[in-house]
């Protein structure tokens, strides 16, 4: 069965309601008025009939009349008459008789006696039964009656026979029989009955068209009262209903002869009952194609209005796809049109809600919260279609270095150059670039392995080592990316992002621009983090010793000097190397304690041994944030006092890129350390980028040519032209030089070749514990002597 | 006597102002004759027969009856036994004059013109004439045994001169008239105006 909706229910409701009422309406009309109509169609019917009956009588007697005249006029005839020759009149009368069919002839004298006659009955010179019928003949040319003799009904015509006045009448006879009645019955279209009674006597059916059964009633009607109007006449069943007409009476002598003309009313009632069948069957046909169509129009219109209802679900659903439209052009069409014009506003209202929502304002990328909704989605296609995704996540290095530089205009401008690369060297549609935040970069891959993403990693890193063009100049920069991959790195964005992190530090860490994240890197972390407790406790319980190393000083003055390294000795395990600890400590900001207890120890020591007389001076590394920590220089004032130490006797080592993070701040500090008394020294010289207008600026007093130009510098010209430049460069600026990384001979003959003033190396001496240096400071032959 | 004769001719003079009647043997009888309505009857026969039966005897006599627009004229003829009757067509168009009457029977065939001979009437009685082509062509004679007759003028007068003394079978007829034989009554000679009122047949 079909199921329709509400709409449709009305309208086809409706529409069958409606035919049924017409049906019904129309049904009750056609019964009503059909039927009356039908009934005055009888009436008509039968008034009709009646004139044509009449007529056809008449026109019945004339002919018979001309028949009759026809005989009565023939000369011979008159002869025998005016003879009284019988037998010829008799013979005469058979002929004619024969001749037009009459079944009845007599000649009636002026006597009134029938002087011959062809019925079997003689009745010769018997006295001619209906005399009035003579006298009208006389008068009027011709009389006619209708009679019964001798059982029969007979159509009478008298006319007289003329010679020249009346000498006898001619009467001519037709017997009105069943073929009679059945002829005036088919002419008329009705039913003809013809009915005789003599004086009071019963009704007597003389010849009838009715069927027999019909018949009876008929006279029992009439016995009961003849009227002259039509009546209703009822004959039993439905069948014998007829309008009832007497139309002709005819009375001679005692006889009184009646035409009764019938018209059945089911005959004519019939076709109003076939028609009422026939309109109650269209009804019922019109209701069924009024069902089918109006289900059909119903459907045009709800149909539609139930598709645009389930586009606009779909609108608040958020999915703003096209609405599919039927171009019509009805209320439908422009209601199916203002919804798509209503969607298309939402959408693009949307958009731009989403565009100022999701989107970094700066280069227009994704920011970190569409970067986080589409991971999730990716996470969750990935998942159901039992994908891979890989994440970049890219850092530029020193960004704040170019935005120092050239202002932040202008590393606006780098970022946004960045993130057009970036959106360059990804292809594929579903992939994602994303700004997460200051210099951070993420790149969304869905469907892609470690691999791919690697080398992608690599691509970007390649693409971004082209220098970027800003304010006219060339731009250098570096970046770090971190790779991690669903679901090996994790299933939800958040441990991946984590991990990625990670990932970007480890590359960023060991230098080799790209890392795919290891489990191992995380266990490093976890690692980190307990590292962090117990480096709290370590620094708390006095686990961190010092280590010094001794620096000669190579142009004879005797100075003595000791590079001061903080080694851990941790209960558990051991020995543990700096570089496990220092930069964790550096990222966790941890290493300003550090570095405040390693100043307050080397004060300390100092102090200790230069009130025993060994005038050594202690260098003592700073990182960015102790430059950063405004709190340094007091501190390092009531160390002074405490420990009873001048600043001259120390020296800070700060590196290049300390600086440059943060030229600002740092500068201040070091400034201020600088009027304090402090010694001030470039640590790793020539790794960083550090232009030489920084050092022109930077009151600093010496510089530490990194270990890696040192120990090359024999073997290569290039090292070997670094590492002369930069003492040139610093003797040329008042600084002092000391060279790092001292392993060999050769390394410190060259170094003394040219020029430089300190030396510190393996060569000299290993870090070594404060006793073991004291040791060193009474023994060894680099103090005493001067190579 | 003359007192007689005086009274007499004073009563005829009463009765008859306009009816000339001689002094002598012979008297003129007048017949009045009327319809049931009491209207005049024109072209009624009136006739007396003696009752001693002495009629002067018969000179041969004629008479005519033409057609004229199919029409015979005189519509009413009435003529002594043995009068022989021409019947000559006056119109462009033939005639079959022919009679059934049992007084006269017989037939001319269609003619044209004067018939070459004309018809003895030679029984008393009434004769009906038609014309066998013509229907409504019709005509009566009267033929009677005596030579006392005459005709109803527009009046209802007719006027039997001359009759001799005696009584009188006076027969009158019309043809309008219902009853099959004549009207009879027996008069003396110089009766009074006889008024006749006939059964008519409308």
């Amino acid at each position: 069965m079909l199921k329709l909706r509400p709409l449709e229910n009305h309208i086809v409701l409706f529409f069958v309601f409606l035919l049924a009422a017409l049906g019904v309406a129309n049904w009750i009309t056609l019964e009503t008025v059909g039927a009356s109509s039908a009934r005055q169609n009888v009436a008509d019917q039968l008034k009709i009939g009646d004139r044509i009956f009449h007529h056809s009588v008449t026109q019945n007697v004339i002919q018979l009349t001309q028949g009759a005249r026809v005989l009565a006029a023939d000369f011979a005839f008159r002869q025998a008459i005016a003879t009284g020759d019988r037998g010829t009149i008799t013979s005469a009368l058979t002929n004619h008789g024969a001749r037009i069919d009459a079944q009845l002839m007599m000649l009636v004298n002026t006597e009134q006696k029938i002087i011959a006659d062809t019925l079997q009955t003689r009745r010769i010179d018997l006295p001619f039964f209906l005399p009035h019928l003579l006298g009208e003949a006389e008068r009027q040319g011709q009389s006619s009656a209708i009679a019964t003799l001798d059982g029969r009904l007979y159509q009478l015509v008298v006319v007289p026979v003329l010679a020249p006045i009346p000498i006898a009448w001619v009467v001519m006879g037709f017997a009105i029989d069943e073929k009679t009645v059945q002829g005036l019955s088919s002419l008329t279209g009705l039913q003809v009955s013809f009915l005789s009674r003599h004086g009071e006597g019963l009704w007597k059916m003389c010849a009838s068209s009715l069927p027999a059964s019909h018949q009876q009633p008929l006279i029992q009607a009439i016995g009961n009262g003849t009227a002259i109007l039509p009546f209703s006449l009822k004959s039993g069943d439905e069948s014998g209903d007829y309008l009832t007409l007497v139309a002709r009476q005819s009375t001679h002598n005692e006889e009184v002869v009646i035409a009764v003309l019938q018209k059945s009313e089911r005959e004519a009632i019939a076709p109003i009952h076939d028609m009422v069948r026939n309109a109650l069957l269209l009804s019922l046909l019109g209701i069924a194609i009024a069902m089918i169509g109006s289900v059909a129009i119903a459907r045009t219109i709800a149909r539609p209005v139930a598709d645009l209802a389930g586009a606009a679900r779909r609108i608040e659903g958020g999915d703003y796809a096209p609405i599919p439209i039927t171009p019509r052009k009805d209320e439908i069409g422009d209601l199916a049109v203002a919804l798509d014009h209503m969607r298309e506003g939402i959408a693009s209202r949307e958009a731009r809600i989403t565009e100022l929502a999701y989107r970094d304002s700066l280069t227009h990328l994704p920011n970190r919260l569409l970067f986080n909704d589409r991971l999730q989605q990716a996470i969750a296609i990935a998942s159901r279609r039992n994908q891979t995704l890989a994440i970049l996540l890219l850092n530029l290095d020193r960004f704040r270095l170019v935005n120092d530089a050239l202002g932040h205009a202008n590393g606006d401008i780098l970022l946004r150059e960045v993130a057009s690369r970036l959106q360059r060297t990804i292809r594929r549609k579903a992939d994602t670039v994303a700004r997460l935040g200051g210099d951070e970069f993420a790149m969304l891959l869905p469907d892609e392995s470690a691999n791919i993403a690697s080398m992608l990693a690599g691509r970007l890193l390649q693409d971004l080592e082209q220098p970027f063009a800003i304010a006219n100049q060339p731009v250098d920069v570096r970046a770090s990316i971190g790779v991690v991959t669903y679901p090996l790195h994790g299933d939800t964005p958040t441990l991946l992002l984590r991990h990625a992190d990670i990932a970007l530090s480890m590359a960023k860490r060991n230098n080799t621009g790209h890392a795919v994240f290891d489990p191992r890197f995380e266990e490093n972390n976890i690692e980190r983090l307990s590292l962090m407790g117990e480096l709290r406790t370590a620094v708390e319980q006095d686990q961190l010793v010092m280590h010094y190393q001794p620096k000669i000083d190579i142009t004879g003055t005797g100075s003595l000097h000791a590079e001061a390294l903080v080694r851990w000795q941790h209960p558990q395990r051991g020995f543990v190397p700096p570089f496990e600890f220092i930069p964790f400590a550096e990222q966790t900001g941890y290493i300003k304690a550090i570095t405040l207890w390693v100043l307050d120890r080397c004060l300390a020591q100092c102090g200790q041994w230069r009130q025993a007389g060994r005038m050594v001076s202690l260098s003592v590394n700073l990182s960015t944030r102790d430059l950063l920590n405004p709190e340094l220089a007091t501190r390092l004032k009531g160390m002074l006092e405490t420990h009873r130490c001048q600043a001259e006797w120390f020296t800070l080592e700060i590196t290049e890129s300390a600086i440059i993070d943060d030229p600002h701040h740092a500068l201040a500090n070091l400034d201020q350390l600088h009027q304090m008394g402090f010694h001030l020294s470039i640590d790793d010289f020539g790794t960083g980028y550090s232009s030489l207008s920084y050092l022109k600026r930077l009151p600093v007093d010496e510089l530490k040519i990194d270990k890696s130009f040192v120990m090359g510098m024999v073997h290569h010209a290039d090292d070997h032209t670094i590492v002369r430049s930069t003492i040139d460069l610093a003797h040329n600026m008042g600084l002092r030089v000391v060279a790092e990384g001292v392993e060999t001979r050769e390394i410190l003959d060259a170094l003394r070749s040219l020029g430089c003033d300190v030396a510190q190396g393996y060569l000299i001496s290993k870090p070594v514990s404060d006793q073991d240096f004291e040791r060193w400071m009474e023994e060894s032959p680099w103090r005493t002597h001067t190579v | 006597m003359m007192q007689f004769l005086f009274r007499r001719i004073a009563t005829f003079a009463w009765c008859a102002a306009s009816v000339l009647a001689l002094p002598g043997s012979a008297a003129t009888l007048n017949v009045e004759l009327r319809d049931s309505n009491g209207a005049p009857l024109v072209d009624g026969v009136v006739y007396a027969l003696p009752r001693s039966g002495k009629v002067p005897a018969f000179q041969e006599a004629s008479a005519t009856i033409d057609q004229i627009q199919r029409q015979f004229v005189p519509l009413v003829s009435v003529i002594r036994t043995g009068t022989a009757v021409h019947f000559p067509n006056k119109d462009n168009i033939r005639h079959q004059v022919y009679s059934f009457s049992p007084a006269k029977t017989f037939e001319l065939k269609l003619y044209s013109g004067r018939p070459a001979k004309p018809v003895i009437f030679d029984k008393a009685g009434l004769v009906v004439l038609g014309c066998n082509i013509h229907d409504q062509m019709i005509a009566y004679v009267q033929v009677v045994d005596t030579p006392w007759f005459g005709k109803t003028d527009a009046s209802g007068m007719a006027h039997l001169e001359n009759l001799p003394d005696g009584e009188y079978e006076v027969h009158a007829w019309h043809y309008r008239q219902a009853a099959k034989g004549d009207f009879v009554r027996i008069l003396r000679s110089g009766s009074p105006l006889l008024k006749i009122r006939l059964d008519t047949k409308p």
